[in-house]
């Protein structure tokens, strides 16, 4: 059997980011060569591929047993974090293939991670795709950024982005409610203006224009700096999960679940992903626990962060979308998705939720009962979290909603939307 | 100059039924817009973590193809002269105006009846509308 090369993985990606519309900047010579491969990103590559070759010593029986040769070079990768994200899936593939509880029916291998530089801001998710024999995990640009804008703006609630758990003491249960986080705004706007930032369009950005000539944009602002420790370890565990879970599609060998039609089909099989992302999450867990050492949590705790940060990460987006969608309406625009979609969204989250939950539920029964601990520190944080998370979707909501009219239309003849 | 196609009937067959599919494809009383986006999601074998939006995911992906499908079809002259340019109601036009379009869809991109689905999304947008901003010095 021959070994995969960066050259085959190159090769079938450009085909199915071709066919599949997954990323503008694949096949467009130019705009590679400005967002790919720059030498400032990949400064970082030799310390990522060196924290990957760690986890290849850690877990040798892994990598004997199956071909990831190709990722300890750098010629595969188009941006440093894409190494990462890949060593990172390594840590979740190698733990489980030590694990007595692998189902020996799923496949480990042919794993391969892209970050795609996929914009929409309405559509922000990471994937999995199977094409030609690669199971492709994507971590789209608009990802990143929509999960650092939510969490930033969530942080701005509890005293900046900058704090550390003990802000999570100080603050009230809502938190500062009235003021409008910079971040949210810069998502609201970039959802509004989705259509226009697009390397292919023409002319100054729509966000810029939007920003200089609507008021109520002027402050719309980047995440940009250094991560606090408590943003660290929340969007942490957030995209370690969500890896988890698309790890989870490939070792079912799921295919094209986001397109199945019948809600309960989807919902099932998005349980089962869940189900088995969130056993992957546990059994890694010994990766990640030490990047948690000044969280104030037990191990119990700490793990429960990745489940639910997924969670309330998603009802955010879904909260920021109904928001706007009531602005639209109410400015009498557009709001350019399908409002159908809230409310299967809404069913099929719920559902998510509650079988993963009772999945958490029944760990920390199962690891309590062998002597862990979740002692009352770790309820009160955890307690403490969650209710501050619930109370910043009803922040999100209403600030969504209530985008002046002429701000929401100005944004809208900006961005001029293709249909 | 193309062989009639009465000479070869099957060829004649299968244009006819390609004919068939496109004129369902680009006429807006057969088909709505939002239903031509779900069917080009429909055809993305992708799993999301997160719940969403077929016809949002529809646009993404035609987004994500605009500067090849520019390069594609903005400089073709016989695109470019064609009577329906400027865009039109008449269905008959539209129908033409797509088949020459769907000619034109880079075969990484569509085969089948997703370059058929691709061109009459872009015939509907209008041919002007969506090669604004096409530089062909920059292509």
């Amino acid at each position: 059997m021959s070994l995969l090369k960066p050259e085959r993985i190159e090769e079938v990606w450009a085909d199915a980011a071709a066919k599949y519309g997954l990323d503008p900047v694949v096949n467009d010579r130019r705009a590679g060569e400005a967002l790919f491969r720059q030498p400032f990103d990949l400064e970082n590559l030799p310390a990522t591929l060196a924290a990957m070759e760690f986890v290849r010593d850690k877990t040798p029986a892994f990598f004997d047993a199956h071909d990831y040769n190709w990722a300890f070079g750098p010629a595969v990768w188009q941006k440093s974090l894409e190494a990462n994200y890949q060593s990172r899936s390594f840590q979740h593939l190698s733990m489980l293939y030590r694990s007595p509880y692998r189902d020996p029916a799923w496949q480990l291998d042919k794993v391969v991670v892209r970050y795609a530089f996929q914009t929409d801001a309405l559509t922000a998710s990471p994937f999995h795709l199977e094409h030609d024999g690669l199971h492709f995990i994507t971590m789209p640009f608009v990802f990143n950024e929509t999960l650092m804008l939510l969490f930033a703006a969530f942080l701005e609630t509890i005293g900046g982005k900058s704090v550390g758990w003990a802000a999570l003491e100080k603050s009230g249960d809502a938190g500062d409610a009235t003021r409008i986080s910079p971040y949210l705004k810069h998502l609201l706007l970039r959802m509004l203006t989705t259509d226009g930032f697009h390397p292919s369009i023409p002319g100054e950005p729509p966000m810029d224009v939007v920003k200089r000539e609507a008021a109520w944009f002027a402050d719309a602002e980047e995440v940009a700096g250094e991560p606090g420790p408590l943003m660290n370890h929340l969007t942490m565990s957030l995209v370690d999960y969500s890896l988890a879970h698309e790890l989870g599609h490939r070792l079912l060998d799921h295919r094209g679940v986001t397109r199945l039609e019948d809600l309960n089909t989807r919902i099932k099989a998005e349980i089962d992903a869940d189900r088995v992302g969130f056993h992957l999450f546990t059994t890694s867990w010994g990766w990640r626990d030490e990047l948690l050492d000044d969280a104030p949590l037990g191990q119990l705790a700490r793990i429960m962060l990745g489940p639910l940060c997924f969670a309330i990460f998603e009802r955010w987006y879904a909260g920021a979308l109904s928001g706007l969608a009531a602005a639209c309406l109410k400015a009498g625009v557009e709001p350019g998705f399908d409002l159908a979609s809230l409310e299967t969204r809404r069913q099929e989250s719920e559902a998510r939720m509650r079988a993963t939950f009772e999945a958490v539920a029944i760990y920390q029964a199962q690891n309590i009962a062998k002597g862990a601990s979740f002692n009352e520190d770790d309820h009160r944080q955890i307690d403490q979290l969650t209710r501050r998370m619930v109370a910043f979707l009803g922040i999100i909501l209403q600030q969504a909603s209530s985008v002046p009219q002429e701000a929401v239309r100005h944004a809208r003849k900006v961005a001029k939307p293709l249909i | 100059m193309s062989a009639c196609p009465l000479s070869n009937p099957n060829k004649a067959v299968v244009q006819m039924a390609e004919e068939r599919v496109l004129r369902d494809l680009v006429d807006p009383a057969v088909t709505d817009t939002d239903e031509l986006l779900r069917r080009l999601a429909a055809e993305n074998p992708q799993s999301n973590a997160f719940p969403g939006d077929q016809v949002r995911q529809g646009k993404a992906m035609l987004m994500s193809w605009r500067s090849q499908l520019q390069k594609a079809i903005c400089g073709k002259d016989r695109i470019a002269s064609h009577p329906a340019v400027a865009g039109t109601d008449n269905v008959n036009d539209m129908v033409a105006l797509a088949a020459l379009v769907a000619a034109e869809v880079p075969t990484a991109i569509g085969s089948g009846i997703n370059n058929m689905l691709i061109a009459a999304l872009v015939v509907r947008i209008g041919i002007r509308k969506f090669c604004d901003g096409y530089e062909p010095t920059k292509a």
